[in-house]
C-alpha cells in the first residue's frame, strides 16, 4: 500500500524541508552529547566526592587506631551523613571472627548497610596494613534528577531553538528571497497583462538581485525597442501617406499629361486634316486660275485673228488670275513666316482713317458689284498710330474681302473706328451676312476653317465659297504680331462681326494729344 | 526550464551524518567505568595522597632543584582518563610560593581495587600530548 507524497510548490517550503531535517539531525545528536557529557561529567564529580570521602576515613584511619580510640569511626562515618548521595556506610575488620565481624561503626548508627543492596557501593582496605575494610553506599538518584533535568532542558532549548529557527528561516527567506521573487513575479504579470513595464526598486547585490537588475535591463532594451519600432513606424505611415500624395499627384499629372497628350493629338490630328485640307484646297484654289491663265493663253495661241477687244478681255484674265495666284502665294508665304516666327514688322506711323478708307476703296467696286452697301465711319479725329502699314492693310482687306464675300446681295457692310476708354484703338467690320454658327467660330480663325467642317478631309467641297481659308487666321495673326487681338461675334441670323484691338501704346502721343484737345474743343 | 539540483538531499543527509560522525569520534571514551570503579579509582589516589602527606604537606623531591618540597593538596580532577588498562588521574597542589603545581597519578588495577604506581609532577603536557596522540582517553 502507498501513500501519495504531496510535493511542497512554494519555495520557502522546500527550503523549510531541507533546513528543518538538517537542524535536528544536528542539533539533536549535539545537545544529546552535550548532556551526555554533562552526565559524564556529574558523574565524575560524584565519583570523586565519595572517593574523597573514603580518602580521608582512611587516611584518618591509618594514623589512628580505631580500637585505640573509642569513638573514632563511629565520628568519622558520622561525618559523613551530610553527603545526600551516602546511603549508609560500614567499617568492618576484616581478620576477625564472626562474632567480631560486626561493624566497628555503621552509618546510620547501629544499622548501617544491613538492609538492601541498592545504589553503588565501594568497599576499600583501610587502616594499618588494611584491619578493616569500608564499605561506602551511595545513591546515583541525583545523576538521574539531573539526567532529567538535562534531557527536558536539552528537549526544551531544541524546540525553542526549532520553533526560533523556523521563524526566523521563514521570515528571513520570505525578506531576502521571497520579496525580490514578488516584485518579479507582479513585474511580469503586470507587463503580460498591460503591456505596461515598470522598474523594479530594491535590487540588493545578491544573486536575486542581479536578476532583478537584468530583469529590468531586459524591460529597458524592450521599451527602448518598442520606442524604436514605434518611431519606425511612424516614418512608415508619413512615408506612407506620402507615397500616397505622391501617387495621387502622379495620377494627377499623368491624367494632366494625359489630357495634354490627348489635346496634342487632337491638334497633331487636326493639323493633319488641316494640312489635307490645305493641300486639298490649295489645289483647287491653285488650279482654278491656273486652269483659267492656261485656258486664255492657247485660246490667244490658236486664234491668231482674234479680235483685239477680246485679245484684251483675255489677257486681263490671264493678268487676274496671276494676280490671284500671287495673292494666295502671298497670304502662304506670310502665314508661314508668321508661324516660324520670321514676319519682322516694318513699323511706320500711319493714320487710321486713311488706312480705313484706302482699304474700303479697294473692296468697294467689289461689294457694289455684289449689290452690297459698304460705309466707313472713320475716328472722330485722326489716329496715328505705329503699325507695319501692309499688315494693316492686309488685316483691313482681309476683314473686308471676307464680309463681302460672305454677306449676301442687299446686305451692308460697315467699317468703324476709335479709341476706347483704355486707350486702346479699336476697329470694328461688322455685316448682317450668313453669319457664323457659334460652334465654328474657333474653327474660322484656324487657317483654312472658313466655317465649314475641320473634321473633314473633302471639307473643300462642302465649302460654300471659294478661297483659301487664310483670311481670318492671318488677319488674327498680324494683329497679336502687333500685341492686339481679333475677335468674333457672330450668329448666323444677325451678321458677323469682327473686332480688332491694337494696344494704347501703338497711338502716337503727339496725335493722342492733339486728338485730345480736338476732343475737347 | 531545467531546475538544476547542486546536492541531492539523500547526499545532504549522509554529509551531514558523516560531518556529525567524525566530529564526535574523538571525544568517544574507549573504556567504560562503573560509578564504583570510578570512586575507587578516586579513593585510591586521596589515599596516595593522604598517606605522602606528612604534617599537612605533600612531601616530594625536587630532582633540579635537588631538594625536597612540600605542597599543600587543593582539589581532585573529576575527570578519569585511561591509557589501556591504566588510569590517569589529576590532583592539583599549591607550592610554597602558592603557585599552583599539577600532579598526574597512574594507577593500576590491584584485586578489588586500585593502586598508584607513578606519580609525574608538573608533566601535564605529556598527559596532554598522550590524549592528542590517542594514547589516552577520557573513561566514560
Amino acid at each position: 500500500m502507498s501513500f501519495p507524497i504531496r510535493r511542497p510548490r512554494g519555495l520557502l517550503a522546500r527550503f523549510l524541508l531541507i533546513l528543518m531535517p538538517l537542524f535536528v539531525a544536528l542539533a539533536i545528536p549535539g545537545i544529546g552529547l552535550l548532556v551526555h557529557y554533562s552526565l559524564e561529567v556529574d558523574q565524575d564529580v560524584l565519583a570523586a566526592r565519595f572517593g574523597n570521602h573514603a580518602g580521608r576515613v582512611a587516611a584518618a584511619l591509618a594514623r589512628h587506631d580505631a580500637a585505640a580510640v573509642p569513638g573514632l569511626a563511629q565520628d568519622l562515618l558520622s561525618s559523613l551523613a551530610a553527603d545526600r548521595a551516602l546511603v549508609c556506610a560500614e567499617l568492618r575488620p576484616l581478620d576477625g571472627t564472626p562474632a567480631q565481624d560486626a561493624p566497628v561503626a555503621a552509618l546510620p548508627p547501629r544499622i548501617g548497610c544491613r538492609f538492601g543492596e541498592q545504589g553503588e557501593s565501594l568497599s576499600l582496605p583501610v587502616g594499618e596494613s588494611g584491619r578493616y575494610r569500608l564499605l561506602l553506599r551511595f545513591s546515583d538518584a541525583e545523576l538521574r534528577e539531573a539526567a532529567a533535568v538535562e534531557r527536558n532542558l536539552a528537549l526544551s532549548v531544541i524546540a525553542l531553538a526549532f520553533v526560533i529557527a523556523l521563524a526566523t528561516s521563514a521570515l528571513g527567506f520570505r525578506f531576502i528571497v521571497g520579496r525580490p521573487l514578488r516584485l518579479l513575479l507582479a513585474a511580469i504579470e503586470e507587463a503580460t497583462a498591460t503591456g505596461r513595464r515598470r522598474r523594479i526598486r530594491g535590487g540588493g547585490r545578491d544573486e536575486l538581485g542581479r536578476v532583478i537588475e537584468a530583469f529590468n535591463e531586459l524591460q529597458q532594451r524592450d521599451v527602448e525597442r518598442e520606442n524604436a519600432l514605434r518611431a519606425v513606424n511612424r516614418q512608415l505611415e508619413e512615408s506612407r501617406q506620402a507615397l500616397r500624395r505622391l501617387n495621387a499627384d502622379l495620377e494627377e499629372r499623368v491624367a494632366e499629361r494625359t489630357a495634354e497628350l490627348a489635346t496634342r493629338t487632337e491638334e497633331a490630328e487636326a493639323a493633319n486634316r488641316a494640312k489635307a485640307r490645305f493641300l486639298a484646297t490649295m489645289s483647287h484654289e491653285l488650279r482654278t486660275p491656273l486652269s483659267a491663265i492656261i485656258g486664255f493663253a492657247e485660246v490667244l495661241g490658236r486664234d491668231a485673228v482674234l479680235e483685239p477687244a477680246r485679245r484684251a478681255d483675255y489677257l486681263e484674265e490671264i493678268a487676274a488670275g496671276g494676280r490671284q495666284l500671287l495673292g494666295m502665294v502671298n497670304d502662304l508665304l506670310d502665314m508661314a513666316r508668321i508661324d516660324g516666327g520670321r514676319l519682322q514688322l516694318d513699323e511706320q506711323e500711319v493714320e487710321l482713317g486713311e488706312a480705313l478708307g484706302a482699304s474700303v476703296r479697294q473692296v468697294r467696286a467689289q461689294a457694289e458689284a455684289r449689290g452690297l452697301s459698304l460705309a466707313l465711319q472713320p475716328p472722330p479725329a485722326p489716329l496715328s498710330v505705329l503699325v507695319d502699314p501692309r499688315g494693316l492693310r492686309q488685316i483691313l482687306l482681309k476683314l473686308l474681302s471676307n464680309a463681302v464675300k460672305f454677306t449676301p446681295p442687299g446686305g451692308h457692310v460697315e467699317v468703324t473706328a476709335g479709341r476706347r476708354a483704355d486707350g486702346a484703338v479699336e476697329i470694328v467690320v461688322a455685316d448682317d451676312g450668313c453669319g457664323i454658327a457659334e460652334e465654328q467660330l474657333d474653327a474660322v480663325l484656324q487657317p483654312f476653317g472658313q466655317g465649314g467642317d475641320g473634321s473633314r478631309t473633302d471639307g473643300w467641297l462642302a465649302r460654300p465659297h471659294e478661297g483659301t481659308g487664310l483670311g481670318l487666321p492671318l488677319a488674327k495673326a498680324l494683329a497679336e504680331l502687333h500685341g492686339g487681338s481679333l475677335s468674333l461675334r457672330s450668329s448666323q441670323t444677325q451678321g458677323t462681326t469682327v473686332l480688332v484691338t491694337l494696344p494704347a501704346w501703338r497711338l502716337r502721343p503727339l496725335e493722342a494729344e492733339a486728338s485730345a484737345l480736338a476732343d475737347s474743343a | 526550464m531545467s531546475r538544476v539540483r547542486i546536492v541531492s538531499r539523500p547526499a545532504l543527509l549522509a554529509a551531514t551524518l558523516v560531518l556529525g560522525a567524525s566530529l564526535l569520534a574523538p571525544l568517544s571514551p574507549a573504556r567504560a567505568l562503573s560509578l564504583s570503579e570510578k570512586t575507587a579509582l578516586q579513593a585510591a589516589m586521596q589515599q596516595h595522597v593522604d598517606r605522602q602527606t606528612v604534617e599537612g604537606g605533600y612531601l616530594f623531591f625536587d630532582r633540579e632543584a635537588q631538594a625536597v618540597n612540600s605542597l599543600a593538596p587543593v582539589a581532585a580532577h573529576p575527570m578519569i582518563l585511561t591509557m589501556g588498562e591504566h588510569y590517569i588521574l589529576c590532583f592539583d597542589f599549591l607550592d610554597q610560593a602558592g603557585e599552583k603545581v599539577e600532579l598526574d597519578y597512574y594507577l593500576a588495577r590491584k584485586g578489588d581495587g586500585f593502586v598508584v604506581f607513578h606519580e609525574a609532577i608538573a608533566q601535564r603536557d605529556v598527559v596532554r600530548a598522550m590524549m592528542q596522540a590517542g594514547k589516552v582517553k577520557p573513561a566514560e
